[in-house]
């Protein structure tokens, strides 16, 4: 296993990331996590990829090992969620990226497309309007009486796809338990506000679509619906995965691995 | 004619009401059973001492807990008034009886045949592995 990790600077905040250390030649692929997690959810295609790609995940502001906004603060709007994660890609020194990111990293990748120069784009159990998470959970994410990790515990499980492994599933639902109630709280409020469908006409970039058949959270007509909207794309690819779920990239990299391959040979 | 007929779909509701027990004493078999381990356990029941109020159509039956085990179920709601639950039409339960998805039966923004929430917010959130997996064996048992 070659994957490493380090920190950066970013707008003054210590940003943990991880890399495979794939590839120079090759654009780097930039991974974006779920709501509330972190990097590792990338190991299992970071490792599959290792000798083919160079691929960077890292953990937003208050995720995982990553510090937070001064006062103890996590970003809980999309828009300053996108840029920050821009930011990232710049102090990096990543040109030409491909994005990549799950459900509210799978709707922030449209959001970077219609704003940054990518080389491509990859949406996972991602839209470009999400107004789906109700108040009387969102109120409670962060509450001294409602514990976070317990409360949430079978919302995420009820997203696993049928055919997860035993160990992705004992890895996302570990991923419940290490989440924290105000980075939650500001990922699900800024993932019900996400709205970016205006600005889709005007991405040009390669973008592939993914979706686990078994998340009931992203049903695909929203899918169906965006790919609508993409008017302007060089190319479109779109994949469903039967009996898998919301936390595809962990429950079936190699799935994913395998049609960016595919999505990615003539770029 | 009316005295008869007012009888007779008294006669009926009392039935089903009879028949909604033997369900819940199924249901309470299960718990206290196979189910026990993963109800008190894998979703935390074993810390659960409470009641939950399911609301069928108009009719209330409330399920009482303690420390995850059930105790009793009564047509009613409790005289301390709804701790909390869930309520909606027939239609509504038969959906979620046959999908079984809780979460989506409970999530408003993505299913309008949802069912609705009863009683208290923060109790339902701070109970939701529990009342998730007591309903759905209910929706097995419902379902036969």
């Amino acid at each position: 296993m070659a994957i490493t990790g380090s920190y950066i600077k970013v707008n003054g905040i210590k940003v943990y990331y991880e890399t495979n250390n794939g590839p120079k030649d090759k654009s780097t692929i930039v991974c974006l996590h779920t709501a509330g997690r972190e990097c590792r959810q990338y190991h299992g295609m970071m490792e599959i990829f290792e000798e083919e790609y160079n691929m960077i995940a890292f953990d937003m502001p208050a995720h995982g090992k990553s510090w937070p906004l001064p006062g103890n603060k996590a970003i809980n709007e999309y828009r300053a969620y996108g840029d920050f994660v821009w930011e990232f890609i710049k102090a990096m020194n990543i040109d030409n990226p491909i994005v990549i990111g799950c459900s509210v990293g799978g709707n922030m990748v449209y959001y970077i497309a219609q704003h940054y120069p990518v080389k491509a784009i990859v949406s996972m159990q991602g839209s470009d309007y999400t107004p789906h998470i109700d108040a009387s959970m969102s109120d409670l994410l962060n509450h001294p009486y409602c514990n976070v990790q317990y409360s949430h515990y079978d919302f995420s499980e009820s997203l696993i796809g049928r055919d997860a492994s035993a160990e992705a599933k004992e890895f996302i639902l570990w991923g419940v338990c290490q989440e924290i109630g105000i980075t939650k709280k500001g990922d699900l409020g800024l993932y019900n506000d996400f709205d970016v469908r205006d600005g889709m006409k005007n991405i040009t970039c390669p973008v592939l679509v993914i979706r686990g058949e078994d998340d009931w959270a992203v049903p695909e007509y929203e899918c169906r619906e965006l790919m609508e909207r993409l008017v302007g794309t060089k190319k479109l690819m779109w994949k469903s995965v039967p009996r898998k779920g919301h936390f595809i990239a962990v429950e079936a990299p190699e799935v994913v691995c395998e049609v960016m391959q595919e999505f990615m040979a003539d770029l | 004619m009316l005295a008869m007929s007012k009888a007779s779909s008294k006669g009926d509701a009392k039935m089903n009401e009879q028949k909604m027990l033997d369900k819940f004493n199924k249901v309470k078999e299960l718990i206290n059973g196979r189910e026990a381990e993963t109800f008190k356990e894998k979703y935390f029941a074993r810390f659960f001492t409470g009641d939950i109020t399911l609301v069928f159509g108009e009719t209330p039956y409330t399920l009482s807990f303690h420390k995850g085990t059930m105790i009793d179920t009564i047509k009613g709601t409790p005289l301390t008034g709804i701790n909390f639950g869930l309520e909606g039409t027939q239609a509504k339960w038969d959906e979620f009886f046959e999908h079984r998805n809780f979460q989506l039966a409970t999530s408003p923004p993505h299913n309008p045949n949802h069912l609705g929430f009863l009683g208290s917010t923060l109790a339902f959130r701070q109970n939701n592995n529990v009342i998730a997996h007591l309903m759905r064996i209910i929706a097995k048992v419902m379902a036969n």
